[in-house]
């Protein structure tokens, strides 16, 4: 089978202390965005152009394991479909259908081992970072997602703006709550 | 009352779906006897492919040999059972046990036993080792396997599902191909909640999905009019009871297309559909707006369209198969795969694979609203007074049949009905029943 996406890689050495010191911190707020469900203010630290690629987890005997098939992906969303596919549900219009997020299922964000990279782009890192979605659907049924993120960031000015996701999860059979999240 | 009532309507009894004990019945009575759909020839294009499944819920190899022929079998090792193929997928000479390192043929056949000689003398038969094989058909490169080596063909146990079948698998010269390996996911409800719904619930759809409805994910009567004769409001649907529990709800989207047209699919694969299908089939795929249906007993088909993909005019089609495992009464696991038409453009593949895995995709909105009412069902029926009460079924008893139709099975004028999950539930009452006055002796083989 084809080959279809394509595995987030860098030449360039480790960014700069500073610029790990700045991701971290805004990665932690971004998560407080994401746990309380503010969609809205979590798509102003997107890019146009942001992309959420998820591929499907696969086991295989090889070494290292690539933990996916690169050609198949299971989540593959835009800034532009987040916003009125996902985001959309939570207006005060909509809040009364959107079944699966009322109540909504609740979060916690796990992030650690940040580690930046520059690119051959100037200002454009990719950070890697480990992130377990703690989630519990009506205060009960609990799970997770577990896995790593790919990420390329742009810096925006004192702050950084994400210009794609790439998410590779450790379960090959994923068992959560809710799977329509952004890891 | 019984598990299942149909004397002056039609009544089910919750513990069919909550219940331990009907759920162990069903592993004997279900699982281990029908024709399960698992995998696509397009996943082990080359000999010694393989992939691993469940058939039924048991795990097993699905792979190719070096003559081309596709074998399924037990994942487990004949002498002390440890399971051979440890990977979800990959490719393999034979397979070789881990515990004492007996190896199998792609055919199943026991090949080597280490230390023959030494450990069992000069006699031993090792065909007597062979892997426990299950019976193989495909059908438009879709795999099915049963372990049922003396029931009924694939093509007597689709029956008249067959018809329907070839006008989603066999319309195109080259037929689909998935992308890439399917996902897993896992739900806290029973396996037969999903697949009632895809067996041919159309009365849910603007209630579960209202917010589907409101950002435009349903086509609207002015999205398509430009693309036929409109015949107004209505999208008319009609569902099918196909015989052996098997179903099918096709939905029309409300205009005429003449010659037919097939929205969603590449135009030049146009031709192909019409020349493969029966003036029937090319009826049920022309000017489509979502068909969906059930195998019994667990694998479901869906194929859908998506009008603005990537923008207005963008509109495309997807097509997917969901099997639903269960793990046990509450639990599911669920593998999806989609399906693209071989001969499709890369491009076009891509865009379908954004189509599906937006809204009928395991993390797509309208999957997300439909857990809820499973989930639901599940969360409110675990109490014994719950458990006592039944479910009902009578949806659109009084809807017409359909006349004057190439169509095979029961087919009714309607699609928000229950017509179809009737049908599904009345096969599962007959093969639970058929169970019960045979001998129940465990046989191990
Ligand atoms: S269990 Fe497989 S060789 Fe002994
Ligand atoms: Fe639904």
């Amino acid at each position: 089978m084809k080959a279809r996406w394509v595995h987030p890689t860098t030449t360039g050495g480790p960014a700069p202390l500073p610029v790990h010191q700045q991701l971290g911190l805004f990665y932690a707020y971004e998560a407080e965005l994401l746990d309380e469900w503010r969609l809205d203010e979590w798509l102003d630290l997107v890019d146009e152009g942001f992309t959420y690629l998820i591929p499907v987890p696969l086991v295989t005997d090889h070494h290292p394991q690539l933990g996916y098939d690169p050609s198949a992906l299971f989540m593959d969303e835009t800034r532009e479909s987040i916003s009125e596919n996902w985001a959309a549900r939570l207006t005060d219009d909509n809040i009364a259908v959107s079944w699966a997020d009322r109540p909504p299922v609740r979060t916690r964000r796990f992030l650690s081992a940040l580690r930046v990279r520059s690119t051959d782009r100037p200002d454009t890192y990719l950070a890697r970072l480990n992130v377990r979605v703690a989630m519990v659907r009506h205060g009960t049924q609990s799970g997770d997602m577990t896995g790593e993120r790919f990420d390329v960031v742009r810096r925006a000015g004192d702050s950084f703006s994400i210009m794609s996701r790439f998410v590779v999860l450790l379960d090959a059979v994923v068992d959560a709550p809710r799977i329509r999240t952004i890891v | 009352m019984a598990l299942i009532d149909t004397d002056g309507g039609f009544r089910v009894s919750r513990r069919i779906y909550h219940d331990p004990e009907i759920h162990r019945r069903e592993l004997d009575s279900i699982f281990k006897k029908s024709w399960f759909f698992v995998g696509h020839v397009s996943e082990i294009p080359e000999p010694g492919d393989y992939v691993t499944r469940p058939l039924g819920v048991d795990p097993v190899i699905v792979n190719r040999d070096r003559d081309g022929r596709v074998h399924v079998m037990l994942n487990s090792c004949s002498h002390r059972g440890v399971k051979l193929c440890r990977s979800g997928r990959g490719n393999t000479k034979a397979h070789r046990c881990s515990y004492h390192g007996w190896a199998y043929g792609l055919d199943g056949a026991c090949r080597a036993v280490t230390y023959e000689k030494e450990v069992y003398g000069p006699d031993l038969d090792k065909s007597r080792f062979n892997l426990r094989s299950a019976r193989v058909e495909t059908l438009h490169g879709l795999i099915f396997a049963t372990w049922d080596h003396r029931g009924p063909s694939l093509s007597d146990a689709l029956g008249h599902m067959t018809y329907y079948f070839d006008a989603l698998f066999g319309k195109f010269d080259n037929g689909f191909e998935v992308m890439g390996s399917p996902v897993r996911t896992r739900i806290r409800a029973n396996w037969k909640a999903e697949t009632e719904n895809l067996s041919g619930d159309g009365y849910h759809t603007m209630i579960t999905h209202e917010t589907a409805l409101r950002f435009g994910l349903f086509p609207s009567p002015e999205d398509v009019a430009p693309y036929g004769d409109p015949i107004g409001p209505k999208f008319p649907g009609r569902t099918v009871q196909c015989g052996n529990g098997h179903t099918i709800r096709i939905q029309h989207l409300p205009i005429e297309t003449h010659p037919p047209g097939f929205l969603g699919y590449p135009e030049e694969l146009w031709g192909e559909i019409e020349r493969n299908l029966k003036p029937g089939q090319v009826d049920i795929m022309a000017r489509t707006s979502v068909t969906h249906g059930s195998v019994f007993p667990n694998l479901s088909f869906l194929e859908n369209f998506k009008t603005a993909t990537d923008g207005p005019g963008s509109m495309c089609r997807y097509t997917r198969l969901t099997l639903k495992v269960p793990v046990d009464e509450g639990l599911t696991e669920i593998w999806w795969w989609h399906l693209v038409p071989a001969d499709a453009s890369e491009t076009w593949k891509e865009r379908s694979q954004r189509a599906y895995l937006r809204t009928n995709g395991p993390g797509g909105m309208f999957e997300l609203d439909d857990n809820e009412n499973f989930l639901g069902m599940a969360e409110a029926n675990s109490g014994p007074v719950g458990l006592d009460q039944s479910y009902n079924y009578v949806a659109g008893t009084h809807h017409p049949d359909a006349h004057g139709l190439e169509w095979p099975g029961h087919v009714q004028d309607a699609d928000r009905s229950e017509h179809t999950l009737r049908g599904f539930l009345t096969e599962w009452r007959r093969r639970m029943e058929l169970t019960a006055v045979a001998e129940p002796a465990a046989s191990i083989r």
